[in-house]
């Protein structure tokens, strides 16, 4: 199988890609991997020198995951809770983006990675073994003057897998400026 | 059903590198490529033309034993200009091609041509970034 990587940030500019899937790929030659990184810094969830671990979420993986998560609510909040329901939003946002594939026929796997995006998006290519990375030019800080976001130019500078890119479309653009201007005057 | 695949190369073995990635992430049997060359125009037009075929022939042949539906197209004029419009012409999928991201000014950028190809073209782009020293 062909594997390929496909970054998300949360935002809408970097889910875009996900419509050009069906005419590039098929479920019977490619698969999916859908990776969200939180560039969260290290320090705070202390982890910086945890081993990177790329095993996908899974049915068994998301299963402990869940129990885990449901488990550690009982505990007294803190930071751990917090991280863990975090966590779980997360990977359930990712799986419900997921599903416009899962639709297609694909059965697309699940990551989620904390640390510097262009850095860990590398790194978990490396780690999986992708042909082929995909993403948008421009992620959740918008298109703006500059041809491509400093993710997806990192990326391709740090990496020798070939990288597809995309830019999304202007009406897009206007829709996340919208959604923009509506959360600051929120 | 086809995916259309333009790949812009130059007289440099640097540009053929994406030729030897491209088994890697696409299906052989569903893929047509063309191979596109854009030079300037000068007086030895015939010359130039055989000069080019010379040159891609030898990658045209080691991808359709791959499996790959090839043909090459030589165009005249400026490069990212002849890339993008023959990309809407022969209503391709994608466009696929070598490029450095290298450091400008005051950041890291694309090669001019895979800038002004990215600027303009609609459909996505793939820019595979090579090992230094490696073409």
């Amino acid at each position: 199988m062909i594997k390929v990587l496909i970054p998300l940030d949360g935002s809408d500019f970097s889910a875009a890609i996900l419509s050009k899937v069906p005419s590039l790929f098929a479920p019977n030659t490619h698969t999916i991997i859908l990776l969200r990184v939180l560039s969260m810094a290290e320090d705070v969830i202390g982890r910086a020198f945890e081993p990177l671990n790329t095993q996908p979420f899974d049915s068994q993986r998301w299963q402990d995951f869940v129990s885990s998560t449901e488990l550690n609510q009982n505990e007294v909040h803190g930071a751990g809770v917090t991280l863990q329901a975090l966590k779980k939003s997360l990977l359930e946002a990712l799986v419900q983006t997921g599903g416009q594939l899962r639709v297609l026929g694909f059965e697309p796997e699940y990551q989620l990675q904390f640390g510097d995006p262009a850095t860990t998006i590398v790194a978990v290519a490396k780690e999986v073994q992708v042909n082929l990375i995909a993403m948008a030019s421009h992620g959740r800080s918008g298109l703006n003057r500059l041809l491509m976001g400093s993710v997806t130019l990192d990326v391709l500078r740090q990496s020798h897998l070939p990288v597809m890119v995309i830019r999304p479309h202007e009406d897009l653009a206007g829709q996340e400026l919208e959604r923009g201007l509506a959360y600051s005057l929120d | 059903m086809y995916t259309k695949v333009l790949v812009p190369l130059d007289d440099s073995r640097f540009s053929k590198a994406i030729l030897t990635t491209l088994n890697s992430f696409l299906d052989p049997l569903k893929t047509q490529l063309t191979l596109l060359r854009v030079a300037s125009l000068i007086d030895d037009k015939e010359g130039l033309e055989a000069e080019i075929k010379r040159d891609l022939d030898e990658w045209q042949l080691a991808l359709r034993e791959k499996g790959f539906n090839v043909h090459s197209r030589v165009l005249y004029g400026k490069a990212s200009d002849e890339i993008v419009k023959l990309a809407l012409d022969e209503g391709a999928d994608l466009i696929a091609m070598t490029t450095h991201a290298r450091v400008g000014l005051a950041q890291w950028m694309l090669g001019s041509v895979a800038q002004a190809v990215l600027q303009q073209a609609t459909i996505p782009v793939i820019f595979l970034n090579p090992e230094r020293g490696k073409f």
